[in-house]
Parts: C-alpha cells; sequence; structure tokens
C-alpha cells in the first residue's frame, strides 16, 4: 500500500501545460527526486503536492486521504525551501519551535522536542542565534531542523542544497541521506541537479516538459535510460543516431556514420532512426589490431581522478573516460583503437 | 611617496566641494543666521535690537499659549502617524501582493498626492470639506449633519489633509521593506500550520516593522513642521509652530520671536527622530543589521 498517491495531476496555465498526466505513487519511507531541467514541472508538482498551488486535474491522496482541496496549513507536510525561507526576526530555537507552538504542544514537551531536533541536526549550540549569524549550511540545517520538528508524515525538499558550495553540498547530501534513512520519513526532492539525485534517492522520477519520462531506482535510470533525453540528463554520454542495417539472432547491426556497430537486440520495434547511447566510462583503448574501431584524440582534459577524452571515429565524435591509475595516458593527436562490450550499448528513444 | 599619498586624499574633497559649498551657502547661513537671531531682543517701536539674551527662549517656554502651539502640533504629528501607519501598511501589503499592471496602475495612484503642487491639494480639500462643499453638503442633504457643519478649521480637518498627502512616505517604507521579505517565508510559515492571519501577524509584520518604523518617522517629522497645509485649513485659529512663526516673522515683524520657535521646533524634532532612531537600532541591528 503506498503512501503517497499522485493521480493524474495536471496544471495548466492558460494555453500553457506545466504539468501533463502524472501519476506517481511513493512508498511510506522512501526517498523520490523529482529531476529535470529547470521549467520541467518539478517545482510545480512539489507545489502542488504542499497545496500552494492548485492541481487543474487529479487527485493528491496522502496516508489514504484525499487533499486536493486541503489548505497547506492542513496537510501536515515538512518543506525545506530553495532559500531555506527562514524567520529573520526569530532564533534558531524560536524558528524551529514555531511549527509546535501553531500545534498547540505543550510547553514543556516542545522544548524537548526543539533540543532533541537541534541535536540531530548538530546545531544544539546555536539555539539562541539569528539567522543572519549563521553560515549558509548552518541555515539549511535549521531548515531541516524546523521542517522534522513537527513529524511531517512527508518531508519535501525543494532544491534544498543548490545554495551551497560543492564541498559542503556532498557533506550534506550524505547527511541529509542519512537522517531520512534514520527518521524513515516519506522525502520527495525536487533538483535539477543528476548527482545529487543519484546519491540520494531511493528512486528518481526524471520529467521533462512537463512529463514523467522515466521512473526508476538510480542505478536503472543511469544503466538503463529510456530516451536520449534521460541519458543525455543522467551523467554524461555518447548519443548516436543511426540506421538498422541487419537484425538477427538477438543482435541488431545499425549503421552510424562510416561505421556498422553490433548491438544488442532488447527487441523494441524499430521504425525510422535508430538512437543509441553508450557511457564514456565503457569505452576503453585497445590495441588497433585487436579494436573494434580505431580514433583518434582530439582533446584530453585532466580532471584529478580521471581523464576526459574527445574522440574522432568513423560513428561520429565519442566521449571517453578513464580512470587516472597512474599507468601511461594516451596523449592528444594520437591514434587508438577503442572497445567496448556491446551489450552497454542502449537502445533508446529519441527525443520527441 | 608623499605625492601619491596626497593625491589619493585630495580627489574626494575636491569633487565634493561644490555641492558642499552649495549647502553651506544655501542651507547652512540661513540656519545660523536664524539661531543668531533668536537671541536677539526685540522692542515694537525699535525693531530689532542686537546683543545676546535668553528672554526669547523664557518667553516661548512660559507662556501656555505657546505650550498649547507646540502641543498641537505634536499631537497632530503623532495622529497623522498613527494614522498613516494603519492605512499606509496595509496598503503595501496589498500592493505588493496585486500583479502588473494593476501594480504599477495603483503606485501611480498612491504616489499621486506627491505630483501636485501642495497649494492646488489643499485647496482642493478646502472646497471640498469647507461649509458649502461637496461633502459638508452631501452629508446635510442626508440628514447626517447639521447646516454650518464644516471641516475647514478644525483639527480632524487638518488630519484628513495631512494624512493623504503624507500617506505615499509610508506607503514606499513600508514597500521597500516587503521588497526585502523572502516571498518563501510565508508558504514556510503556512507549511508549519499557521493560518493566513498568523502568517501575517508573527511572520510578515516583525519583518516590516523597521519599514513601518522608518515611515512614521518620516511622517512624523513631516507633519511636525508643516505649513501650508495647516495654514490654509487650519488658519488663525489653529495654529501650529511652523504657521506661528510665520506670523511672527511676517505680521507681528518680531523676527527674534519667530527664529526662536523655529529653533525650537527645530530641536524638538531633532531631539524626537534621533531618540526614536536610536531605539529602532538598537531593537533590529541584531535581527537585520
Amino acid at each position: 500500500m503506498s503512501f503517497l498517491h499522485l493521480q493524474g495531476l495536471v496544471k495548466k496555465y492558460g494555453d500553457f501545460t506545466a504539468v501533463e498526466k502524472m501519476d506517481i505513487s511513493v512508498e511510506k519511507g522512501e526517498f523520490l527526486s523529482l529531476l529535470g531541467p529547470s521549467g520541467c514541472g518539478k517545482t510545480t508538482t512539489l507545489q502542488m503536492i504542499a497545496g500552494f498551488t492548485v492541481p487543474t486535474e487529479g487527485r493528491i491522496i496522502i496516508d489514504g486521504k484525499d487533499v486536493t482541496e486541503l489548505k497547506p496549513n492542513h496537510r501536515g507536510l515538512g518543506i525545506v525551501f530553495q532559500s531555506y525561507a527562514l524567520f529573520p526576526h526569530m532564533t534558531v530555537a524560536e524558528n524551529v519551535i514555531f511549527g509546535l507552538e501553531m500545534r498547540k504542544v505543550p510547553k514543556k514537551e516542545a522544548r524537548q522536542r526543539v533540543a532533541e531536533v537541534l541535536e540531530l541536526v548538530h546545531l544544539e549550540q546555536f539555539s539562541q542565534r539569528f539567522p543572519k549569524e549563521l553560515s549558509g549550511g548552518q541555515r539549511q540545517r535549521v531548515a531541516l531542523a524546523r521542517a522534522l520538528v513537527i513529524k511531517p508524515n512527508v518531508l519535501l525538499l525543494d532544491e534544498p542544497l543548490s545554495n551551497l558550495d560543492a564541498k559542503l553540498r556532498e557533506d550534506m547530501q550524505i547527511e541529509l541521506r542519512e537522517i531520512q534513512r534514520t527518521l524513515a520519513t516519506t522525502t520527495i526532492l525536487v533538483t535539477h541537479d543528476q548527482s545529487e539525485a543519484l546519491a540520494m534517492s531511493d528512486r528518481i522520477a526524471v520529467m521533462d516538459k512537463g512529463r514523467l519520462v522515466q521512473i526508476d531506482d538510480p542505478l536503472n535510470a543511469y544503466e538503463f535510460p529510456q530516451s536520449t533525453f534521460v541519458s543525455n540528463f543522467l551523467g554524461k554520454t555518447n548519443n548516436l543516431e543511426g540506421t538498422l542495417v541487419g537484425r538477427s539472432d538477438g543482435r541488431m547491426q545499425v549503421r552510424v556514420g562510416d561505421g556498422v556497430l553490433d548491438v544488442r537486440d532488447t527487441g523494441p520495434s524499430v521504425d525510422g532512426p535508430v538512437h543509441l547511447s553508450i557511457r564514456p566510462e565503457k569505452l576503453h583503448f585497445a590495441d588497433i589490431s585487436k579494436a573494434r574501431i580505431t580514433a583518434r584524440i582530439q582533446t584530453r582534459v585532466f580532471l584529478g581522478n580521471h581523464f576526459m577524452f574527445h574522440l574522432d571515429t568513423p560513428v561520429g565524435r565519442l566521449l571517453l573516460t578513464m580512470e587516472n591509475s597512474g599507468d601511461a595516458v594516451k596523449g592528444e593527436n594520437e591514434e587508438v583503437g577503442l572497445t567496448w562490450n556491446p551489450g552497454e550499448i542502449r537502445i533508446v528513444q529519441g527525443d520527441r | 611617496m608623499a605625492g601619491g599619498k596626497l593625491k589619493g586624499v585630495l580627489p574626494p574633497y575636491l569633487l565634493s566641494a561644490p555641492a558642499l559649498v552649495l549647502y553651506i551657502a544655501l542651507l547652512g547661513t540661513p540656519m545660523i543666521m536664524t539661531f543668531v537671531l533668536s537671541f536677539h531682543a526685540f522692542d515694537f517701536n525699535k525693531g530689532i535690537l542686537p546683543g545676546f539674551g535668553f528672554s526669547n527662549y523664557w518667553e516661548v517656554l512660559s507662556d501656555s499659549y505657546f505650550h498649547e502651539i507646540f502641543l498641537r502640533t505634536f499631537g497632530l504629528a503623532l495622529i497623522v502617524t498613527v494614522i498613516c501607519v494603519v492605512i499606509g501598511a496595509p496598503e503595501a501589503y496589498v500592493l505588493s501582493r496585486m500583479k502588473n499592471p494593476w501594480r504599477s496602475i495603483f503606485l501611480v495612484v498612491i504616489l499621486g498626492p506627491l505630483l501636485i503642487s501642495v497649494i492646488v491639494r489643499t485647496l482642493g480639500w478646502a472646497l471640498l470639506i469647507g461649509s458649502n462643499g461637496v461633502v459638508s453638503k452631501t452629508l446635510q442633504s442626508m440628514g447626517l449633519i447639521e447646516e454650518g457643519f464644516q471641516l475647514m478649521f478644525t483639527f480632524s480637518g487638518m488630519v484628513i489633509a495631512l494624512v493623504h498627502v503624507l500617506v505615499p512616505f509610508m506607503v514606499i517604507s513600508v514597500w521597500a521593506a516587503l521588497q526585502k521579505l523572502d516571498p518563501a517565508v510565508e508558504h514556510a510559515g503556512m507549511s508549519l500550520g499557521a493560518s493566513q492571519f498568523t502568517v501575517l501577524r508573527r511572520i510578515v509584520f516583525p519583518q516590516v516593522m523597521p519599514g513601518i518604523l522608518s515611515g512614521s518617522m518620516i511622517v512624523f517629522a513631516l507633519t511636525a513642521s508643516a505649513f501650508a497645509t495647516p495654514a490654509i485649513i487650519g488658519g488663525r485659529r489653529l495654529k501650529v509652530v511652523a504657521t506661528t512663526a510665520y506670523d511672527e516673522f511676517l505680521n507681528t515683524l518680531n523676527w527674534p520671536l519667530g527664529a526662536t520657535i523655529a529653533v525650537l521646533l527645530l530641536i524638538a524634532n531633532v531631539l524626537i527622530i534621533f531618540s526614536y532612531n536610536r531605539l529602532i537600532e538598537r531593537k533590529y541591528a541584531q535581527v537585520f543589521g
């Protein structure tokens, strides 16, 4: 029995459809990410769940109760906003206790719960500070504590980490995930950052132009993207477009540029161009004699723990990434051979 | 090196010199002269007598006639300020929630009074609220008031006319505070279970408080030193400090006494504004700084 249901959710602004027929079920305690570029409708979806935006069609059901018509202050959700939206005229403790005061929780119990949640986010010593006296990361934790203290049935996170610097963001991803696991609060994260979605969620719902295009666990979404959009948006990839020239024994031969690629046939009906995707880390250098195709290294970029190569090949330009293992590395303008496991080439849907 | 150092120090002074000279010549000089004048004596036959004494100050500070005028002036300033807060703060909030083009249109409507000459505007009020004015005639025909009733030459009349022109200052200053408000805090408040009214009272209002306080400072100072509106609507019967100083200068020709009144008004105004400002800064430095 799933805990949060979005049933045929639609939001239209005049002629513009912000969200199109959204159906999602989230299990109790699950961490789901809504991932997509800006303008894909993920924030609108969150706003509808929160109750700040009224859906044009569809229902929102939380814990068996239809909340579609319910005002935001009666939904009992915890929300962490992108700007944190802390109350600047209140101290940390006053910010956190606000939700409990609204619920008329007895003073003594409220203070106890505030102390507990501040300990959970490691802010015990900061309870008497004002928000402007805190760092970005600390404000983020206050926002989280304020949302968690009311023991929300669903926690909504609206790009919560986008205002933090890269290092802090990684730390907070891990910490946020741990807190979420400890409390087992059903959580929905809205983000445009694919690495954040991959690192934190149980499942990722990828959205594009108001549609839900794929919903999957992070590994599956990354390894088996269903469309060029998903493969492009989740990590780096090589997208190739070709024509089917042969199909037999569970294999397909696809002509791409001046080369023919051998691909495992995953059984789609093919009508028109075939779209392929292979991740840059699944390509490997090989001796030219043993290689599937030959390539010329156009540029080499050193990125610390790995190298990134742009290659000129008969099938077009390819991206290859290689771990910095300390071995000798090929240089620019070198002729190289390329190989890969044919099972790693995915057949995907082209963009509409 | 010394030359280079001098180069760094001098230009800012040189560049601000023209404005400074203008400021000293046109504002500083008359004020100092007024200040000096206030210590001179006056005789109805001989005119202004050079010298130095506090007799004018003693005259103003000991005479209940002047006490009443000062009390009326600051009472007027207080009432106008309170009404401007009550009208202006909600007005600014409503305005900030409007969508364009309505927002722009209503902003112009609100700022409208500032675009009209103070004399024209006040005479307009006189036409409206005089004994033969539209307001009186209408109310009379409805049988709500007796014939001859008017707001001209009344305290209420002055309050209405002053609120009309000073509300824009309150709206602008609360508006500026609202612009700094993160729109998400209202949503945050609601998501935590607060009703719309509680959000306004506990989250929005305290955050625009600095705007309300600075707006009331402007309105208070401008009312306390207002001249044209009290002169036309209040007339001789309801003198305020500014009109009294004017009368001393131009009717009684007792310039030293007029100067004394003007100086006392300035001192009182500065004292009130200054202590009010200190109060605000102490209260809000920690939160908003």
